[in-house]
């Protein structure tokens, strides 16, 4: 079995590979060869979002399974390649857990490994890390807690710890850490939910937040968040956090993206990348359940048509040939206030449901890109969506998202960025303003209409 | 080999993204006495501007257009003495200085600017990921870039933005450079607010906005306020 002793002796002493070439040469051309290989090239059908021929979704499996044990990942410090051998992989693959129960108390819920079709509800983690200001933070966390569609409790970024901005590498995300988690467990006893589990550290993505403040202290954290960049790499920063979440007795979330039109190329290879990297998570970052998104680089997030088909293709192909937990994100662009952006949930969440997630985090309010442009409506939303398309049938989903996508596919490059917290909720009573919460109910009606009955 | 041979040979190098057959067929160009404009317009400029066709149709992706722009580069390296001997006016667009700020470690929004920045004929220093802003400052005053380009990923990396223009201004240093900036988090308010020259929402845009900024440097001007790309 391989321990992260192992990951991180190759890490320091694996074959060497410039970053470079690893991006532009390596992983490209080892994509293009397992496409071939295995004749997936051009398979992406755009007009059928949710594949549906389990023969081509177990070749994507074989090819991504291939690539992940014959290339490996690379530490961007090092410049080393951490190469993982087929039996330590299939090792890893087999001890991994098929379930995963988190939480304490009235509070605890259970992740299970799903498959396509499957009729087990997934659960739903949320927020994303959206940046809020230091004076709303909790506010806005409340009204996502307070609501038991959320499974998991994630929070939003913290743009300020006590006032002061935090800068990156700098002691400040140390004290963000303990902040965020300070706060956080404040509002857990304030809604009555103090054994919900929860995933940290949010507010900064480097380890020093997670070193200052992960399971350190009386405080409790069920899960730690270990990200890599773009494509099969890791870090000595993801490597930290996985140690760390290690010694302090947390279970590991970790993921690595693929994205559509980078260093992995069509949406094909991206679906065959971010199988590998799904699948690496295991081995290299002691994963107990993976994560990995699929963002497409003409509009930074995965809801146009080859965005879906690839996230689904992986997790299908994943959900198929494996016993693991798998966690997948919609990489929405659209803001909270829009129609665009509700249409865009439900498109990818009914996506992830039928394809075998047992979990996402979300949402990912106006891409990301804006100061407190989230709120706990479109959080409790998502969740309501994602699990109400639990049993559902591919062909069914397909059905809907044809009537969903052109909704909104149009709006993808230049995308309505919505309102912010204070904008569409009363903050001093934690709802909804009138005009969001009827836009979400004539969604969820239209919803209906299609066949997704959604209950909030 | 006949001339239209060696240019053709250039051609298909910056096209196929071969930058050592790039340098040798650039190096054979100038050895037969070719004229080097002739080679940049009919040889890699053609090339490259194909490459950035197939780029926009999502006909080709970003590792072929990353080693397309380096096989570029290879050719300008042999071509730019040449010119410069000749006194021929170089025909490079502005030489860009691009990375990642500190803390941060994301790269493919960076390498696709970078190679798209070149690709279109600027000349591009890229410094990387998780650049220190003195280091940053350091390079600028080094390759004597005419705009730096500074990348974010995270909230709490593009205050690294903020801290490079504030560092110019403090030091007097500020009318050295344009400095534009791009990322996730990064947005035209954002760029307003700490004084940037220029915010490019994707890779076309940037290239848009360093084109604009330059022809202000050739006549001898600056944006009136933030040129914002979008």
């Amino acid at each position: 079995m391989i321990s992260i002793l192992d990951i991180l002796e190759r890490a320091h002493n694996g074959p060497v590979c410039k970053v470079k070439d690893w991006d532009s040469k390596v992983v490209p051309k080892a994509i293009a060869e397992k496409l071939k290989k295995y004749g997936l090239t051009r398979t992406c059908d755009p007009a059928q979002p949710i594949a549906t021929d389990d023969d081509l979704l177990d070749r994507y499996f074989q090819a991504g399974y291939e690539l992940a044990h014959e290339v490996g990942m690379l530490c961007q410090d090092t410049e080393r390649i951490v190469q993982v051998s087929e039996k330590e992989l299939q090792q890893s693959l087999m001890n991994a857990r098929s379930q995963i129960t988190l939480g304490r108390g009235l509070d605890q819920v259970t992740m299970y490994s799903r498959r396509p079709e499957d009729s087990i509800k997934p659960l739903y983690q949320s927020p994303l890390a959206i940046a809020a200001d230091e004076d709303i933070w909790s506010r806005l966390l409340e009204g996502i807690a307070s609501n038991r569609l959320i499974d998991v409790l994630e929070t939003p970024s913290l743009i300020t710890a006590y006032g002061q901005k935090v800068l990156a590498n700098t002691p400040l995300e140390t004290l963000v850490g303990s902040l965020e988690v300070a706060k956080r467990d404040e509002v857990l006893r304030k809604v009555s939910r103090p054994g919900m589990p929860t995933v940290g550290i949010q507010s900064s993505t480097t380890y020093h937040a997670q070193l200052g403040a992960f399971n350190v202290g009386n405080t409790f954290t069920d899960v730690a968040l270990v990200l890599s960049p773009f494509e099969l790499k890791t870090s000595y920063s993801a490597l930290h956090k996985a140690v760390q979440a290690l010694n302090a007795g947390g279970l590991i979330r970790s993921g690595t993206p693929s994205m559509i039109g980078g260093y992995a190329g069509p949406p094909e290879g991206a679906a065959v990348a971010n199988i590998a990297s799904t699948l690496l998570q295991f081995p290299v970052h002691s994963a107990a359940f993976a994560a990995g998104s699929m963002m497409d680089l003409r509009y930074n997030g995965n809801c146009g048509r080859e965005g879906l088909w690839a996230l689904g293709t992986s997790t299908q192909a994943l959900a198929r040939n494996t016993n693991v937990v798998i966690s997948k994100i919609v990489e929405s662009v659209c803001g909270p206030g829009t129609e665009a952006f509700l249409y865009e949930l439900a498109a990818g969440h009914i996506v992830l449901t039928v394809s075998g997630a047992s979990a996402s985090t979300g949402p990912r309010s106006a891409g990301g890109k804006v100061i407190n442009h989230l709120t706990p409506l479109e959080c409790w939303y998502s969740a309501a969506v994602f699990k109400a398309a639990a049993g559902m049938t591919r062909e069914q989903g397909n059905e809907i998202l044809e009537q969903l996508i052109p909704k909104y596919e149009k709006l993808l490059p230049h995308p309505p960025l919505g309102g912010s917290f204070q904008e569409l909720f009363d903050v001093e009573k934690l709802q909804p303003k009138p005009e969001w919460e009827a836009m979400v109910g004539n969604v969820t009606r239209e919803l209906a209409q299609m066949g997704l009955k959604v209950e909030m | 080999m006949a001339g239209e041979d060696i240019i053709g040979a250039v051609y298909q190098a910056v096209l196929d993204g071969e930058e050592d057959a790039a340098g040798k067929a650039t190096t054979a160009a100038m050895e037969a006495g070719l004229d080097p404009m002739r080679v940049l317009n009919e040889g890699g400029a053609k090339a490259i501007r194909l490459v950035g066709e197939r780029f926009a149709n999502f006909e080709i992706y970003l590792p072929e257009l990353m080693l397309s722009a380096d096989a570029m580069k290879a050719m300008m390296n042999v071509l730019l003495p040449v010119l410069k001997r000749q006194g021929t006016p170089q025909s490079r667009k502005g030489r860009i200085l691009i990375g990642t700020v500190a803390g941060d470690v994301h790269d493919i929004g960076k390498n696709l600017v970078s190679a798209l920045l070149a690709a279109n004929g600027f000349e591009v220093v890229d410094v990387g990921v998780n650049v220190p802003s003195n280091r940053f400052l350091d390079e600028a005053d080094k390759v004597q870039a005419d705009i730096l380009a500074l990348s974010a990923l995270m909230s709490t990396s593009a205050y690294y933005q903020e801290e490079i223009i504030k560092y110019l201004v403090d030091s007097r240093q500020r009318e050295k450079y344009f400095v534009v900036v791009g990322g996730g988090p990064v947005t035209p308010e954002w760029a307003r607010q700490i004084g940037a020259d220029g915010y490019g929402r994707t890779a076309q845009d940037a290239v848009k906005l360093c084109e604009e900024l330059m022809r202000l440097k050739r006549s001898q001007s600056k944006p009136e306020q933030t040129l914002v790309f979008a």
